[in-house]
């Protein structure tokens, strides 16, 4: 017995365990375990199955894993079979190891900040080069993408419509040339807010077929 | 036995464990609930919560609620709570408080 009581914490096979593990240094893990499990070697054995989030210094898996993992060095068997997300400074994988999950290498403590800022900045940069791109890319890309058709081009006719209306302070103007429908539809759509739009005011009208004045705009505007 | 499920000394665990067919020691902390086939609570043990077992050596300390049919509480043993056994031993030194009744 004694030559297994080392320093080593066990679930053994057959085992299941749900809750809260803490202050561990090595575990080894045979059975089912759901919990979030900080410590210095883990062990996740043939049999064993491991759901939750795992910060070591060192994890070597030889069964399931699931969940969101912190490690400084990882090993995965053969037998492996890692869902989730794993964090790793090393990264051993044995042939027939079955990874399906997201891998990211830490370089250093700086650099997963800095990454973490790039992942923020991501959607950003997304929605960036949309506003960016010519008019007719940008309705082609809005439409395309799917992203809210529907209401892009709602908002878009918003944005475009108050705009013109904005842009276009004369009311002899407007008399002069408007229909009655476009004036409506000008004021209803006047209030909406316009704030995400405003950065390519005038240039999806293309979209509506009265952008050959208000394409002109921008440029104008300087 | 070749192997067993064994929470460590100053290791702390909070919450459900079934323990399959192999034995469970415990020499942390424990706190929650047990269901397993044999538990030894050892010296330095501390169990906090219910454990049902069909044996169980308690060694350390045990506060709550045990339901067994073997029960032997060793020399360094502490009880504190409902203990419900079909037969038990009680060795010199050991400290029970609660009350002790049959598990059938």
């Amino acid at each position: 017995m004694d030559k297994a009581t080392g320093n080593k914490a066990v679930i053994a096979d057959g085992a299941h365990f749900k809750g809260q593990i803490k202050h561990t240094r090595a575990i080894e893990i045979n059975g089912t375990v759901e919990a979030d499990l900080k410590a210095d070697k883990v062990t996740i054995g043939t049999g064993g199955k491991f759901v939750g989030a795992i910060n070591a210094d060192l994890v070597v898996i030889s069964g399931h894993y699931d969940g969101n993992m912190d490690a400084g060095s990882i090993w995965a068997t053969a037998t492996a079979q890692i869902a989730g997300k794993i964090q790793y400074k090393t990264l051993q994988m044995d042939r027939g190891a079955a990874l399906n999950c997201r891998v990211v290498h830490n370089w250093k403590p700086e650099k997963t900040a800095a990454k973490k800022t790039v992942d923020a900045d991501a959607p950003a940069d997304e929605a960036d080069p949309k506003d960016d791109k010519p008019a007719n890319e940008t309705s082609k890309d809005d439409q395309a993408t799917g992203n809210n058709t529907n209401a892009n081009t709602v908002n878009a006719a918003a944005g475009d419509a108050g705009d013109t209306a904005a842009l276009a302070p004369q009311p002899d103007d407007a008399k002069k040339n408007d229909n009655s429908n476009f004036r409506l539809f000008a004021e209803m759509t006047r209030q909406e807010p316009t704030e995400k739009n405003e950065p390519v005011r005038g240039r999806r009208l293309g979209i509506f077929g009265f952008g050959s004045r208000a394409a002109k705009l921008p440029d104008a505007q300087g | 036995m070749d192997e067993f499920t064994h929470i460590i000394n100053g290791m702390d665990i909070e919450g459900v464990l079934n323990g399959g067919d192999l034995p469970v020691v415990v020499d942390g902390r424990f706190t929650g609930e047990i269901h397993a086939e044999k538990v030894t609570l050892g010296e330095h043990g501390l169990f906090v919560g219910k454990l049902f077992a069909t044996h169980v050596e308690i060694g350390g300390q045990f506060n709550g609620e045990l339901v067994c049919g073997t029960l032997n509480v060793g020399a360094t043993g502490k009880i504190d709570g409902s203990v419900k056994a079909d037969t038990s031993s009680i060795d010199l030194g050991a400290e029970v408080m609660g009350s002790i009744g049959r598990a059938t």
